[in-house]
């Protein structure tokens, strides 16, 4: 499975916003964990498919601790891409850490993202 | 099913006599005149056994190059279609965000085909080095609506119901002093804690959804519904001596399928205009319009099509007319009767009427997949 460690360098006082984007026209969902707690996970139907906003807290919160991310996409298209796009915000600052994998027709595909707040 | 047996003998024994009494090759086929999937094939008239999918335009620059040849080598039949749209990554480009594309269809649904054959037109003799090329292109210009089907929320639900303790374990090997060192310097321990994770919490050789089942709900997900309005273009070229200085337009054709597609069915139109032979003096140029209809139930499908065809040849023109018609019934869980009935375009007018109508019947194992013949989905 495709996997990606990152690390991510904070501000004390600015907020952390997260979005977890499943592109390619795929479907899919992701679960979201900050150290050892799940804060959050997608659900179809509801929450819909993708995290968008989600407030991770402020730096100096967050400094040292692991942010890890598991979204499992279904390739239903025919395009036969998956891809995963983890953007964080920190104030107007935007970063985007994106997954990709190709040629593995109607299988899910599961990737993980870890990314060390420093 | 006693009744149901008697009605099945004496449809057989109806159609079996009206059988015997036309006579004539058969029904037409009902799907003739739907818009081509790829419309390079059918200007062509070939139906190629394989066709390349580039994926990238480095992949279509060469399967492209292959495929034309150079000029005056002796070429196998070629045939690709692609997608340009598909060509590049599109990270952002989110399921709902494609679901509700609108009018953008008109850029990211569109298929471009190709394809070369050595073969002569129909009716005509090719010439030592003659080769055809077809181009053409495809695009839906109302997509309709493409509810997602239950299938992608109940996969994907499940695919997450099943993971999460797998990935809660990983979550506690991560953040483990001994790995958490390690994991920013080894980019391979990720996935190896998975792994690990995966086989302590679901098993070692755990499957979490079938293959089959994504298969499926993808070919849920490609039916549309309402109104749609497919175009598709393609034109023919000739070359004597398989040389391009030679390169002469040799046939046209365009092809527009509006319809309305329900649940159980729809109701489409068949608009098609193509110019044969241009590279000739007397070329012929055909124009249809016509109707098709299908209404498929659990255990009954029927079908119809009509379709009026202006031929212009030379000096002359004509007026043809097409009827065709499909009854298909579920006479046991394991055994479907079809029956067809048809006038073509070619029926002899000075015959009587039954000798016009050609029914022909069939027994069959499967489920006929009429819907799929009405537009392409």
């Amino acid at each position: 499975m495709p996997s990606r460690f990152e690390k991510y360098t904070v501000t004390d006082d600015s907020s952390i916003v997260l979005d977890v984007l499943i592109g390619e026209a795929q479907p899919g969902g992701t679960t979201v964990f900050l150290g050892t707690n799940e804060i959050a996970h997608t659900e179809p139907g509801k929450s819909g498919m993708n995290v968008k906003g989600l407030d991770l807290g402020k730096g100096a919160n967050l400094r040292g601790k692991l942010l890890a991310i598991s979204t499992d996409v279904l390739d239903l298209r025919e395009t036969d891409k998956a891809s995963v796009t983890i953007v964080l915000h920190d104030g107007p600052v935007e970063t985007n850490v994106t997954q990709s994998k190709d040629g593995s027709p109607f299988t899910s595909v599961n990737f993980l993202t870890v990314i060390e707040f420093i | 099913m006693k009744s149901t047996q008697v009605a099945l003998g004496v449809v057989l024994a109806i159609t079996c006599m009206i059988g015997r009494v036309s006579g004539q090759a058969g029904p037409p086929k009902f799907e003739e005149l739907r818009t081509p999937t790829s419309p390079a094939f059918t200007i062509l008239g070939i139906t190629p056994a394989q066709v390349e999918h580039p994926g990238t335009p480095s992949a279509f620059a060469v399967s492209f190059l292959n495929g034309i040849g150079a000029p005056g080598d002796e070429g196998d039949n070629f045939a690709l279609e692609t997608a340009p749209f598909w060509w590049v990554r599109h990270p952002k480009l989110t399921f709902e965000a494609y679901q509700n594309r609108g009018l953008k269809s008109l850029y990211q649904d569109l298929t471009v085909s190709f394809a070369v054959t050595d073969s002569a037109p129909a009716g005509r003799e090719a010439p030592d080095g003659f080769r055809r090329m077809g181009i053409g292109v495809r695009v839906p210009l109302l997509t309709g609506t493409q509810r997602a089907p239950a299938c992608v929320d109940t996969l994907v639900t499940r695919l997450a119901n099943v993971r999460r303790p797998a990935t809660a374990k990983w979550v506690d090997l991560i953040n483990q002093p001994e790995n958490r060192s390690r994991i920013s310097v080894d980019s391979t321990l990720l996935d190896q804690l998975y792994e690990e994770a995966v086989a302590e919490v679901l098993g070692p050789d755990s499957v979490l959804i079938s293959d089959e089942s994504v298969a499926q709900c993808a070919a849920e997900l490609r039916v549309r519904q309402g109104f749609v309005l497919d175009l598709a273009a393609g034109t023919g070229l000739h070359f004597e001596g398989a040389r391009a200085e030679n390169a002469d337009f040799g046939s046209f054709g365009i092809w527009a399928t509006p319809a309305y597609l329900t649940r159980h069915g729809g109701l489409a139109g068949v608009l098609r205009a193509q110019w044969q032979d241009l590279d000739l003096e007397e070329s012929t140029t055909t124009y249809d319009a016509g109707l098709r209809g299908i209404r498929a139930m659990e255990r009954w499908i029927i079908s119809g099509e009509a379709i009026v065809r202006r031929l212009n040849g030379g000096d002359t023109g004509s007026n043809l007319v097409r009827i065709s018609g499909i009854f298909d019934l579920e006479v046991t869980p394991k055994t479907w009767l079809t029956v067809t009935v048809g006038r073509d375009f070619n029926a002899d007018e000075r015959q009587s009427l039954l000798a016009l109508v050609n029914f022909q019947w069939n027994l069959g194992n499967t489920k006929p997949e009429r819907p799929a013949n009405l537009i392409r989905q």
